[in-house]
């Protein structure tokens, strides 16, 4: 079943096509890789799905609804659940009250979303931090707490913007579990990743952005094969 | 020591003070408590549309002077009681307040510029006030004196004190729930991060509304209470943006957004305001250099206030 349908979507920045006519289909229980350049419009598309901007044209369907008109906090109550790529704690507040932020997304008294705020941070592993000020945290902490958060909202679906970008090596391939283990729970995802192996590991299907463009979609083999993909894109970090 | 433990000595240390207070003082000393409390009270509204949910008001005399003319013209040009009328300028101020917010989050006014905005606000409400003859233009309105505790009069300055006090404890019990409920924790995750919040399904407008209209009834509150006390208002004192420096002073002195730092601030300036007032009696304004100096030293050196520094203090303690 189609979980979210993107058809023709753009967003323009006086003149500047960040986004431009991009469709993509997303079924439920998939993960889904967006990858591309930096500039290619990734986060200007998460933007736009979210309701962070509104899209200048086209049109976004999540679960048979139009919400490209939505503001961000209704999209979020739709069900879908998003983390940033530069991490946004509230830092003032413990892990605890940060996922609690979230959780009242789903639930009105302050004992159930306390106990779902409670259950997100165990499912990402962060328990033992849980009293810690946001701020006090590391950068893979950080990451987690983000996804505790978005997955407290009681998302269907999950926007992730390069989660794995900072980590350890060792912090990545506990991100790819997490994340591994958030589909198998029943959630589905799209995720930007700049870091390819992880991102081949991980998704179903791959789209491919380039200036804006879909240049490319397919299985990680097909995309990875892909001549144009190649040239705007592998071939460059391939060199590097 | 944790949080809580902090706030409970302080509050039993604040309630101790309040009540041996209003025992054993009187005369000078006493109205200087009471100026102490009416900028405790202003610097809790505040606290919370600002403090808590980070939307830096510079024109918090509009609540105040709503609230003060409110109660007054209600009460000389109908005899409503100012108890009647007190609520009435809390209401009024909580709807300006949402329109003042409406317009300027609806055109994506920030930070600074909503800042700015509400100082202008302040001012275009006290220039209108100050040029409408009803309202008694820029002469203002002198309540006339009848010593009666149903119109809000009271012959002694004890109880004045009283009913400040216990405003005052209003809105720090308002404070303390607000802080425990999901009020508190989605301004305060707007404060850190708006678009973070909207994502996490914080309808950001609606708690930003919320924050400024209730910070508004506690300013408006203040504003009644003052014209009971003195008896007297014009557009150029309650519309003062001294009034909107007085909101702020005790919030950066104390620590905003935090439960007892304004109450600690206004204790500390407004003693402090009265010994230079005194001290320099032919420069009139010394208070206000005094301010600047102070909210400067503390934005530098102890941007937490006293007592966030306290509470940051204690905890960074009890973590290691």
């Amino acid at each position: 079943m189609t979980l979210l349908s993107v058809n023709g979507v753009y967003k323009h920045f006086s003149g500047n096509k960040a986004v431009d006519n991009v469709s993509l289909e997303i079924k439920e229980g998939e993960i889904v890789g967006l990858i591309g350049a930096n500039g290619a419009g990734k986060t200007t598309l998460f933007n736009c799905l979210t309701g962070y901007y509104r899209a200048d044209g086209g049109s976004i369907i999540f679960d048979g609804k139009h919400i490209e008109k939505l503001k961000a906090h209704l999209i979020c109550r739709m069900g879908i659940g998003r983390t940033f790529q530069i991490a946004k704690p509230f830092g003032d507040l413990s892990v605890l009250d940060n996922t609690v932020v979230g959780a009242y997304n789903q639930f009105k008294s302050k004992s159930e979303a306390y106990a779902e705020a409670k259950r997100c941070i165990d499912f990402v592993g962060l328990s033992e931090k849980s009293d810690t000020d946001a701020s006090d945290l590391n950068t893979g902490e950080k990451r987690r707490l983000e996804l505790a958060r978005a997955l407290a909202t009681g998302p269907r679906l999950l926007l992730l913007d390069e989660v794995m970008a900072g980590l350890t090596p060792t912090e990545s391939v506990e991100m790819v579990e997490l994340i591994r283990k958030i589909r198998k729970s029943g959630v589905t995802i799209l995720m930007i990743e700049h870091i390819m192996p992880a991102l081949m590991s991980l998704s179903d299907t791959v789209y491919v952005l380039d200036q804006g463009k879909l240049i490319c979609k397919g299985t990680p083999a097909e995309v990875s094969e892909n001549k144009q993909v190649i040239e705007s894109y592998l071939g460059k970090t391939a060199e590097a | 020591m944790n949080t809580k433990k902090i706030n409970n000595v302080t509050l039993i240390s604040l309630a101790v003070l309040a009540t041996a207070f209003l025992i054993v003082a009187d005369g000078y000393i006493l109205c200087i408590g009471i100026s102490v409390l009416i900028a405790a009270l202003l610097g809790q509204s505040w606290n919370i549309m600002s403090g808590y949910a980070g939307q830096f008001s510079f024109g918090h005399a509009v609540f105040f002077g709503i609230g003060a003319y409110t109660s007054t013209l209600l009460y000389t040009m109908f005899g409503v009681s100012p108890w009647i009328g007190m609520f009435v300028g809390a209401i009024a101020a909580a709807l300006v307040g949402s329109a003042i917010g409406f317009l300027s989050f609806r055109y994506k006014l920030r930070d600074d510029y909503f800042a700015l905005a509400t100082l202008a606000f302040a001012e275009i409400f006290r220039i209108i006030f100050n040029n409408t003859k009803v309202f008694g233009g820029a002469s203002g309105i002198l309540i006339p004196y009848v010593q009666n505790a149903a119109e809000f009069q009271f012959a002694s300055d004890k109880t004045y004190f009283a009913i400040i006090l216990v405003l005052v404890a209003a809105a720090t019990v308002f404070i303390a729930f607000m802080t425990r409920s999901k009020l508190g924790l989605n301004l305060v995750a707007i404060k850190a991060n708006q678009e973070a919040a909207a994502a996490l399904g914080v309808n950001v407008l609606k708690y930003k509304l919320i924050a400024i209209s209730a910070s508004a009834v506690f300013a408006a509150l203040a504003g009644t209470f003052y014209s009971q006390y003195y008896g007297f208002i014009d557009p150029s004192i309650v519309f003062a943006s001294a009034i909107s420096v007085e909101a702020i002073v005790p919030c950066i002195i104390g620590g905003s957004g935090t439960l007892y730092g304004p109450l600690l601030g206004a204790l500390l300036i407004i003693p402090l305001q009265e010994i230079c007032n005194s001290a320099f009696t032919s420069i009139s304004g010394v208070n206000m250099i005094l301010y600047g100096v102070l909210i400067a030293a503390f934005i530098i050196f102890c941007p937490d206030g006293i007592y966030g520094r306290i509470i940051k203090f204690a905890n960074k303690k009890r973590g290691k």
